[in-house]
C-alpha cells in the first residue's frame, strides 16, 4: 500500500476519530431511545391487557355467551388479538388469532401474569397471558410490533445518516485544519528546495514570534545563514589561496619556459624532469584558474556580459579557439539546426564551457569527438560526443559536483583534470538559464548536452 | 487474508445493523411483578361456583327439547358435551355416545370447532347428524354459536352444521 502523506494521514485520523465518536454517540442514542420506546410500548400493552382481562372476567361471570362478541370487539378496538382459554376450550376474538401461535410455555395453569416477545414470520410479537382465577380462565393477548420495528428502522436510518454526515464533516474539518497547520511545512520544503538549487537569498517569514512554526522558521533561517557564511568563507579562502598561488606559479612557469629555451643543452635526465615540471605547472595553473573562476562565481563578483549571438558561428569560433589554444585534435562540427538560432550568453564563459567539454571528451574518450547543434524543447542543444567508455547513469548527476571522482574516472582514461571543469560548465550554463545533461552517445561513449533557450536576433 | 477481511467486516456490520433494527426478543417468558398488576385481577374473589345452562335432548318423537341445568363453573364446551352425553333426563335421549371425548374446542366469533378424539362415528351419517343438531342447539344457547364444525381427529373428517337447522 502506498504511504500516505502527513496531511492524508491527519485527515484520515480526523475522519476516523469523528466516525468513532459519532458511532459511539449514535449507538448510545439509538439503544437508549429504543429501550425507552420498547419499555413504554410494552407497559402500554400490559395496561391494555389488564383492562381487557377484567372485561373478559366480567363477561364470563355474567354472560359467557357474550364472550366471543366481546373478544371480537376488543380486537377491533385495540388492533390486538385476544384469546381466552377455558380448560380445553379456546375462545378467539378474530380469525387472526390462533391457539397454535401461543407458545407452549404459556399454556400451563400459571398464577402470574407473563409476557414474552417472540419472532413470528420475521415480525416481533408481544404475547401477554393474564390468569383469571375467579372464572378459571386465562386471557391471552397477541400484539404484533411491526410498527415498532418500522419506527426503530427509521430511527436507525436517521442515526446512521447523522453518523455518516458527522464523519464526512470530520474529514472536511481535518482537511481544512491540516491544510492550514501544514502550510508552514510546505513553505519550508519549498524554501529548502530553492536553497538546494542555489538560491541562498531565500528565507522563511517569522511573523508569529512565539509559535512552533516561528521556531522552525528561525532554525531554518539560521541554518541558511550559517550555510551562506560557510560558503562565503570557503569561496573567499579559495579565492585568496588562488590569488596567492598565481604569482609564484607564473614565475615558476616563466622559469620553466626559460629552461625550455635551453633544453638542448640539458642532460637527458634533466630534459625529462623539465618536461614533467612543465606539464605539472600547466596543470597547476589550470587548477588555480578554475578555482579563481569558481570562487568568483560563488561570490557573485564576476558580472555576466551577455550578448545575443548566432549559435552556429559562436560554437564554430569556440571550437577553433579551444583547438588552437589547447592543442586539441581537429573536431567535427555538425549543425542540424533548421535555421540560424540566437542565444544570449557571456562569450568568454561560453567559450570556457565548450573548451571544458572538448577537453573532457578528448581526455576520457578514444580520440573521436564531434560537436552537433540541434533544435529541441524550444531551445537549442550543443551536444559533444566521444567514443570513450561513457558514464554510468547513476553518476551522471554527480560528475558535475566539484572534485567528484566517479568510479569510471580511472577507467575512462589515464589523464586527469582539475576536477572542476564540469562543475564550471554546470555553473556557467545555469547562469545562461540553460541546463547540462549526459546521455548515451551514438559514438558509443557519452554525450554531454548543453541546452540553451533561444532568443530573437537583436534582442537584449 | 486482507482480501477476505473487508467482506467479513461488511457482513458483520450488516448483521449487527439488522440485529439492531429488531425489537429485542425474550428467550423465555418473563413474569410481571404481581405488585404491578391491578389489585383483584389475579385473586379468586367472587369466583362463580356454578352456572345455569341450556341443554338440548331428544324426546320420544325424536324432537329436540330444551332443558336447563346448573353445572359447576367454568362453563366449557367440554363440560357441556360430557353433560349431554352422560346426564340424560328421564324420558329423553341423547345422540351422543357416552364414550365421547374431545381434545379441544375453539370458538371464533359465532363459529365453533370441536375436535373429537373418541365416541363420534362420522361415518354413521344419521347418528352423526343427530348428535350435531343436539350440539349446535346447545352451543347456540350458551355461546351464541351459529355454525358448528365437528372434526373427527381419528380420520380428519369435519362435519359442519348451522344452528338454523334444528
Amino acid at each position: 500500500m502506498a504511504t500516505r502523506s502527513l496531511r492524508g494521514r491527519l485527515t484520515w485520523t480526523f475522519a476516523v476519530g469523528a466516525a468513532v465518536l459519532s458511532t459511539i454517540f449514535a449507538g448510545l442514542t439509538y439503544f437508549g431511545v429504543r429501550h425507552i420506546i420498547v419499555v413504554s410500548r410494552q407497559a402500554s400493552d400490559l395496561q391494555q391487557a389488564y383492562v381487557n382481562a377484567a372485561l373478559v372476567r366480567s363477561a364470563l361471570s355474567q354472560d359467557p355467551a357474550s364472550l366471543p362478541s366481546l373478544l371480537t370487539s376488543l380486537d377491533a378496538a385495540t388492533t390486538s388479538s385476544s384469546l381466552v382459554r377455558l380448560g380445553s376450550t379456546w375462545i378467539e376474538g378474530t380469525t387472526v388469532a390462533d391457539p397454535e401461535t401461543i407458545p407452549a410455555a404459556f399454556r400451563g395453569s400459571g398464577t402470574e401474569v407473563i409476557r414474552q416477545v417472540v419472532i413470528e414470520r420475521n415480525v416481533p410479537v408481544l404475547i401477554i397471558a393474564v390468569p383469571l382465577p375467579a372464572v378459571r380462565a386465562t386471557y391471552f393477548q397477541r400484539r404484533e410490533l411491526a410498527d415498532l420495528n418500522g419506527t426503530l428502522n427509521r430511527l436507525l436510518g436517521i442515526v446512521a445518516l447523522g453518523t455518516l454526515f458527522t464523519s464526512g464533516l470530520g474529514a472536511y474539518a481535518g482537511r481544512r485544519t491540516t491544510r492550514r497547520a501544514l502550510a508552514p511545512l510546505a513553505d519550508t520544503a519549498q524554501a529548502a528546495r530553492l536553497v538546494a538549487e542555489g538560491d541562498l537569498a531565500v528565507r522563511l517569514p517569522s511573523d508569529a514570534p512565539h509559535s512552533e512554526v516561528a521556531t522552525l522558521s528561525a532554525a531554518f533561517n539560521e541554518m541558511v545563514e550559517q550555510l551562506v557564511r560557510r560558503l562565503d568563507r570557503d569561496a573567499r579562502f579559495a579565492s585568496d589561496v588562488s590569488h596567492e598561488l598565481r604569482s609564484p606559479l607564473t614565475t615558476l612557469a616563466m622559469s620553466a619556459e626559460v629552461l625550455r629555451l635551453h633544453e638542448a643543452d640539458l642532460h637527458p635526465d634533466a630534459r625529462e624532469a623539465l618536461s614533467l615540471l612543465t606539464t605539472d605547472v600547466a596543470t597547476f595553473q589550470a587548477l588555480v584558474e578554475d578555482l579563481l573562476d569558481i570562487a568568483k562565481t560563488d561570490a557573485g563578483t564576476d558580472a555576466l556580459v551577455n550578448e545575443v549571438l548566432p549559435l552556429n558561428e559562436l560554437v564554430s569560433q569556440c571550437v577553433m579557439s579551444a583547438t588552437r589554444r589547447h592543442q586539441l585534435p581537429p573536431t567535427t562540427l555538425n549543425s542540424e539546426l533548421p535555421c540560424e538560432c540566437y542565444v544570449s550568453v557571456d562569450r568568454r564563459r561560453f567559450e570556457r564551457v565548450i573548451t571544458n567539454l572538448l577537453e573532457n571528451a578528448y581526455r576520457y574518450g578514444e580520440g573521436q569527438v564531434t560537436v552537433t547543434l540541434l533544435a529541441n524543447d524550444g531551445g537549442v542543444e550543443v551536444a559533444v560526443d566521444d567514443n570513450g567508455p561513457g558514464i554510468a547513469p547513476a553518476e551522471r548527476e554527480r560528475v558535475f559536483e566539484r572534485f567528484y571522482r566517479g568510479s569510471g574516472a580511472s577507467r575512462r582514461g589515464n589523464a586527469h583534470g582539475t576536477g572542476l571543469g564540469l562543475a564550471l560548465v554546470s555553473e556557467h550554463v545555469k547562469r545562461f538559464a540553460g541546463r547540462v545533461t549526459i546521455t548515451e552517445s551514438p559514438l558509443g561513449g557519452c554525450r554531454m548536452v548543453v541546452w540553451l533557450p533561444t532568443v530573437e536576433a537583436g534582442s537584449e | 487474508m486482507s482480501r477476505l477481511r473487508t467482506p467479513a467486516l461488511a457482513l458483520l456490520a450488516a448483521l449487527l445493523l439488522s440485529a439492531c433494527t429488531l425489537v429485542p426478543t425474550d428467550p423465555s417468558p418473563r413474569t410481571v411483578n404481581s405488585v404491578e398488576v391491578p389489585s383483584g385481577l389475579l385473586n379468586g374473589a367472587g369466583t362463580k361456583q356454578s352456572a345455569t345452562v341450556s341443554l338440548w335432548f331428544y324426546d320420544a318423537e325424536h324432537q329436540l327439547v330444551r332443558r336447563t341445568a346448573r353445572i359447576p363453573a367454568p362453563l366449557t364446551i367440554s363440560t357441556l358435551v360430557k353433560r349431554l352425553a352422560l346426564n340424560v333426563p328421564s324420558g329423553l335421549s341423547t345422540a351422543l355416545s357416552p364414550t365421547i371425548a374431545m381434545s379441544r374446542a375453539v370458538v371464533r366469533g359465532s363459529e365453533a370447532t370441536i375436535f373429537i378424539t373418541a365416541g363420534f362415528h362420522s361415518g354413521d351419517t344419521v347418528n352423526a347428524m343427530a348428535a350435531m343438531e343436539q350440539l349446535v342447539a346447545t352451543m347456540r344457547d350458551n355461546y351464541g354459536i351459529e355454525t358448528l364444525n365437528v372434526t373427527d381427529v381419528a380420520n380428519g373428517r369435519t362435519l359442519t352444521i348451522d344452528s338454523a337447522a334444528p
